[in-house]
């Protein structure tokens, strides 16, 4: 959670609280680079232009919104409009993976064996529905965060976030009966 | 509650969005339908796999990757800002500078009306003192040669006439021929004469050119000889009363009138160094001294007569009249005025 005080500074003037901004958000916009691309460069490419984007538009921020949301706002149009049709070079499994729940090792090589089946189904999703699978579930948005953040209606947001899950179980049940991945 | 409705409630009871009464009913249908139950456990599944995605961080500090583009974003910045400011401070000096324009401009109009209506003035000052120089060089130009100036012709003359006065001898005063190569032209200065052609005095010799004569159209003046030359022409003008006549004494007869060529169409004569006029009728001749004129006897060269011009200015003899009872002198004063006088013989 960022303090408003600190935007608040960083909208006056102060470039230290900007960039302490800059570097409280920096994990959450490249979270969301990485999934939405599911490339590493992109996505780091992509979380450098977003957050230039956040140090020259700063002043542009108005707090009847969330922070949060206005920043996920900037970085996913500009996943969606700049780096979508490049092809994912680098692998998700390059990354060092936190699990909520690893005591156990059968639960996580089980876990890992269905994360490659995650990512999978969820490339195959359409933009907007990836888009809201990634606020819901890395960036823990609301439905009134998601609808904010990709301005799109609430009603819209439930049904494009139940979409994704029923494709996403469909897709999975497929693996996990041996069907064609993607 | 049909299947349908209960996976809208399965979706949301996996974003923790339902009621207590929402998630009794689904509990509910959940226990009566194995096929909702089924789908339930694999959405639930799926959301729990999907929350344990990784929270993957980035492998570098991006915010330190872009200080160098931030501080560039920072320099560009500021330069934009120092240009606005001076293109600000440029255009808030145009602004002073068009105000201040803009005051000249009203005070420009202002003092142009004025300077305008001076202008005028200054202009019909100098006009008038462009003419009264004008006047004046002609004044001046006048005064200087008018001593042997002859007038000639006004500007309207025709060819014909011009032709005509070919014919005449132009002398000056003390019977010199006049050159027509001096002759220049000086700008109309009264009203009486409209143009003068002004030749300067030269020794007596004898010239091949003539200047033409005035073209006297007014019939009801009183006729007079030239003298030397014989030809009927007519006094121009007389501003001046005629002086009375003076009782003469007996004529003189001339013996010094010099000898007379005819050349070229042009009278020419050589005239003796004190200038004397002779009267037609060989008894008289004239000696101008500035503004005393002689009658003298011709023969004896005894005074018969002695006149004081009353007019100041440039005097010369115009002519005799043809029974030498009398004679005319033109006199343009400093005005320019030109003023012919009679002078009778009274013999």
């Amino acid at each position: 959670m960022v303090d408003p005080s600190l935007v608040r500074a960083a909208q006056a003037g102060d470039k230290e609280a900007l960039v302490d901004l800059l570097r409280q958000i920096e994990t959450h916009v490249y979270r969301t680079a990485y999934y939405v691309l599911n490339n590493e460069q992109d996505a780091l490419d992509a979380a450098q232009e977003a957050l230039i984007k956040i140090y020259t538009k700063i002043n542009t921020y108005e707090e009847k919104a969330q922070f949060k949301t206005w920043v996920q706002r900037i970085v996913t149009n500009i996943c969606i409009d700049k780096f979508r049709r490049t092809k994912p070079t680098v692998s998700i499994e390059e990354h060092d993976f936190v699990f909520q729940d690893s005591k156990c090792v059968e639960h996580e090589v089980l876990a890992n064996f269905a994360m490659d089946d995650i990512k999978s189904a969820i490339e195959q999703l359409p933009d907007h529905h990836r888009t809201v699978v990634i606020l819901r579930y890395l960036q823990d948005f609301s439905y009134n965060e998601i609808a904010a953040s990709l301005d799109l209606p609430l009603n819209t947001v439930k049904s494009y976030l139940f979409r994704a899950r029923q494709q996403l179980q469909q897709l999975l049940h497929d693996y996990q009966k041996g069907g064609v991945r993607g | 509650m049909n299947c349908i409705e209960v996976g809208d409630l399965m979706q949301r009871k996996l974003d923790f969005d339902l009621s207590e009464q929402e998630t009794k009913q689904l509990e509910t249908h959940l226990a009566t339908c194995a096929s909702c139950k089924m789908m339930f456990e694999r959405l639930s599944l799926l959301s729990t796999q999907l929350e344990q995605l990784p929270h993957v961080t980035p492998s570098i500090s991006i915010v330190d990757s872009i200080l160098p583009k931030l501080a560039e974003i920072d320099k560009l910045n500021e330069e934009a800002n120092h240009i606005i400011k001076r293109e600000e401070a440029a255009h808030s000096e145009q602004l002073h500078v068009n105000n201040i324009q803009s005051k000249l401009r009203k005070k420009w109009i202002m003092i142009t009306t004025s300077g305008l209506v001076a202008a005028a003035a200054l202009i019909l000052t100098v006009n008038l003192s462009n003419n009264n120089d004008n006047i004046h060089t002609n004044t001046v130009a006048d005064n200087s040669s008018f001593s042997s100036a002859e007038i000639f012709e006004n500007s309207q003359r025709t060819d014909a006439e011009l032709k005509e006065s070919l014919d005449i001898m132009a002398r000056d005063q003390f019977g010199n021929a006049v050159d027509s190569d001096q002759v220049m032209e000086i700008a109309p200065t009264s009203k009486q004469v409209d143009q003068f052609h002004v030749a300067t005095s030269n020794p007596p010799e004898e010239s091949n050119e003539s200047l033409p004569f005035p073209s006297l159209t007014d019939p009801t003046e009183q006729h007079f000889v030239h003298r030397d030359v014989g030809t009927d022409f007519t006094q121009n003008t007389s501003s001046e009363p005629l002086p009375s006549k003076v009782e003469g004494e007996e004529q003189p007869k001339s013996d010094f009138l010099g000898e007379a060529e005819e050349e070229f169409g042009v009278m020419t004569i050589n005239e003796p160094e004190e200038v004397s006029f002779t009267s037609p009728n060989q008894k008289f001749y004239l000696q101008i001294d500035e503004h005393i004129i002689t009658v003298r006897d011709l023969n004896d060269d005894k005074t018969i007569k002695i006149f004081e011009i009353p007019i100041e200015g440039e005097v010369r003899l115009i002519g005799w009249h043809e029974l030498s009872t009398e004679f005319y002198i033109e006199v343009i004063d400093h005005n320019f005025q030109a003023h012919n006088l009679t002078f009778g013989i009274g013999l």
